[in-house]
């Protein structure tokens, strides 16, 4: 029981390490300029990737994470970013007996506030092509100490450093990542990775976006210090999927986006599409 | 705007989902099971008891079962009937065996009389008797034992008892069935050939009653139990052997 207690507690890290809601890596917002999004994300799941990267029957986990995310730009050349998932409730299913109709596990739920991920966005001096580092600190300022395990933070403060470059003409761009996370508390550093391709139709109002991204973990983790989770240093996952975004308005101010994301390989991650629903504004 | 906050209350909308759900696994396979009820341990002498069985299938669930077959290890000392019905004959040690098929439960009576004889070296006196009417229109019937154990005497009446309501009726041990008998409401009455058990009248005629003799009466000491009312007729007398 404490096992799976345990692995309920790492998978919904994973939560946590979906970077899809992040924007324009590798260009800069224009000084004064905006970029605001209200997301809704949910994963549900009742397989996981196990630690051997093998899908694996589990109780129905569900994820339901709403964050507020923002750009901002300071001078041309240098952007805040925020990431703040202010509502995450985690679920289990209960279990029932097929047979009997009896309750035999109980469901469990955790609503609480999530890590924020806080950093900026420095644009290098490239003609050929936009480039920029970004820096994102990690805050724990989730739930780490829930006692059935559905956390929604890691409780570590992890610096992610990520250079991504990205060009683009005017009806499609292309851009991608590769960053470094090092996390703290004996969690197994990683590396990041993502890429995207856009496209532009309905005279700029749609806004067609293929991504996929992954994770692999170093695997150094200190795993006497991994407190909520003997396979929570070696999280691994590749993922892809479609993202839209339309502009409602013709101003093209204010849109509305969904996207869909699934785990082509993990290991130790829930085996399902991630799906979100969200509203932006850019001024 | 418009549409900007119809899509914000869908967001609302699913902000408050993710309701728990329910998953159905296949309950934990477990022994199917009979269970005699009540689990008790000890029964008195002429005591009677019915006893019921569940069953609980391959998953814990109650399910109706017929065909239940009872058994005694020892019908001298308590037999049990195909309804379950038991009654206690003899002091001792028993068990009842419930059987459906290849299941089968039991339960052991290990303090018949209410006391285990094994560990009682106190189990001194046993007699039983069976009432014959008294004549007249009045008339007592069924068994009835005298026992003495730790100490303890008491008079106990099978299931099987029976006899005539009367207003003044007493239970006596007594030495002799020739109907004159010393009889104070409210006390006990001792002499040499008499012994007044109940201080006050009976106000039950049937099936298994218990008294306690009062200190002082050897049981050993008396032939009869009688069932004798006041205002003159002896209602049955039983013979302990």
């Amino acid at each position: 029981m404490k096992n799976r207690l345990n692995q309920i507690a790492f998978l919904f890290l994973f939560i946590h390490l979906i970077p899809a809601v992040l924007a324009s890596q590798a260009w800069t917002k224009a000084s004064g300029k905006g970029y605001y999004k209200l997301d809704f994300a949910s994963i549900r799941a009742n397989d996981v990737y196990d630690v051997n990267g093998e899908v694996a029957p589990f109780r129905t986990l569900g994820n339901y994470t709403t964050s507020f995310y923002g750009e901002y730009g300071i001078t041309p050349k240098l952007t805040a970013v925020a990431y703040i998932p202010f509502f995450v409730r985690n679920v289990v299913n209960e279990t029932k007996g097929r047979q009997t109709g009896n309750i035999i596990q109980t469901g469990i739920v955790n609503n609480n506030f999530g890590d924020m991920d806080l950093g900026f966005r420095v644009a290098l001096p490239l003609k050929a092509f936009a480039m920029s580092v970004n820096v994102l600190f990690g805050l724990p300022t989730g739930d780490a100490k829930q006692t059935d395990g559905l956390f929604t933070g890691d409780g570590e403060f992890n610096q992610l450093v990520k250079i991504s470059a990205g060009k683009g003409k005017k009806r499609w761009w292309t851009q991608g990542s590769l960053g470094f996370n090092n996390r703290t508390r004996g969690f197994s550093e990683e590396f990041r990775y993502d890429f995207e391709f856009g496209y532009k139709l309905f005279n700029d109002r749609l806004l067609a976006i293929f991504k996929l991204n992954g994770i692999e973990s170093l695997e150094n983790g200190d795993v006497e210090a991994a407190s909520i989770g003997l396979f929570s240093n070696n999280v691994e996952f590749f993922g892809l999927g479609p993202e839209l975004l339309y502009y409602i308005n013709a101003k093209k101010t204010i849109g509305a986006s969904a996207r869909i994301t699934g785990a082509l390989k993990g290991q130790n991650v829930l085996a399902a599409p991630a799906m979100a629903v969200g509203v932006f504004a850019e001024f | 705007m418009k549409q900007l906050l119809n899509i914000t209350s869908v967001l609302l909308i699913l902000i408050l989902s993710g309701c728990i759900g329910t998953d159905l696994i296949d309950d934990p396979i477990i022994s199917e099971k009979l269970t005699i009820l009540p689990r008790i341990d000890s029964l008195a002498v002429g005591q009677e008891q019915v006893f019921s069985v569940i069953y609980t299938n391959q998953y814990g669930v109650e399910e109706p079962v017929n065909n239940i077959v009872w058994s005694s290890s020892d019908p001298e000392k308590i037999v049990i009937d195909a309804a379950g019905k038991a009654e206690v004959l003899l002091p001792g040690k028993a068990t009842l065996y419930a059987t459906n098929g290849s299941l089968v439960d039991s339960i052991v009576l290990n303090r018949l009389n209410g006391m285990d004889p094994t560990n009682n070296p106190d189990t001194s006196f046993f007699k039983q008797g069976v009432f014959k009417p008294g004549g007249g229109s009045y008339f007592a019937k069924g068994r009835v034992y005298v026992q003495t154990i730790d100490g303890l005497s008491q008079i106990i009446t099978g299931s099987d008892f029976d006899s005539s309501p009367g207003p003044s009726v007493y239970l006596l041990l007594a030495n002799h069935t020739n109907g004159n008998y010393a009889v104070t409401p409210g006390s006990h009455v001792i002499n040499s050939v008499s012994a007044q058990i109940t201080a006050n009248k009976l106000t039950k005629y049937s099936g298994v009653q218990t008294w306690a003799i009062p200190p002082g009466v050897n049981p050993a000491n008396y032939k009869y139990v009688v069932l004798y009312c006041v205002l003159g007729p002896v209602f049955g007398t039983a013979e302990l052997n």
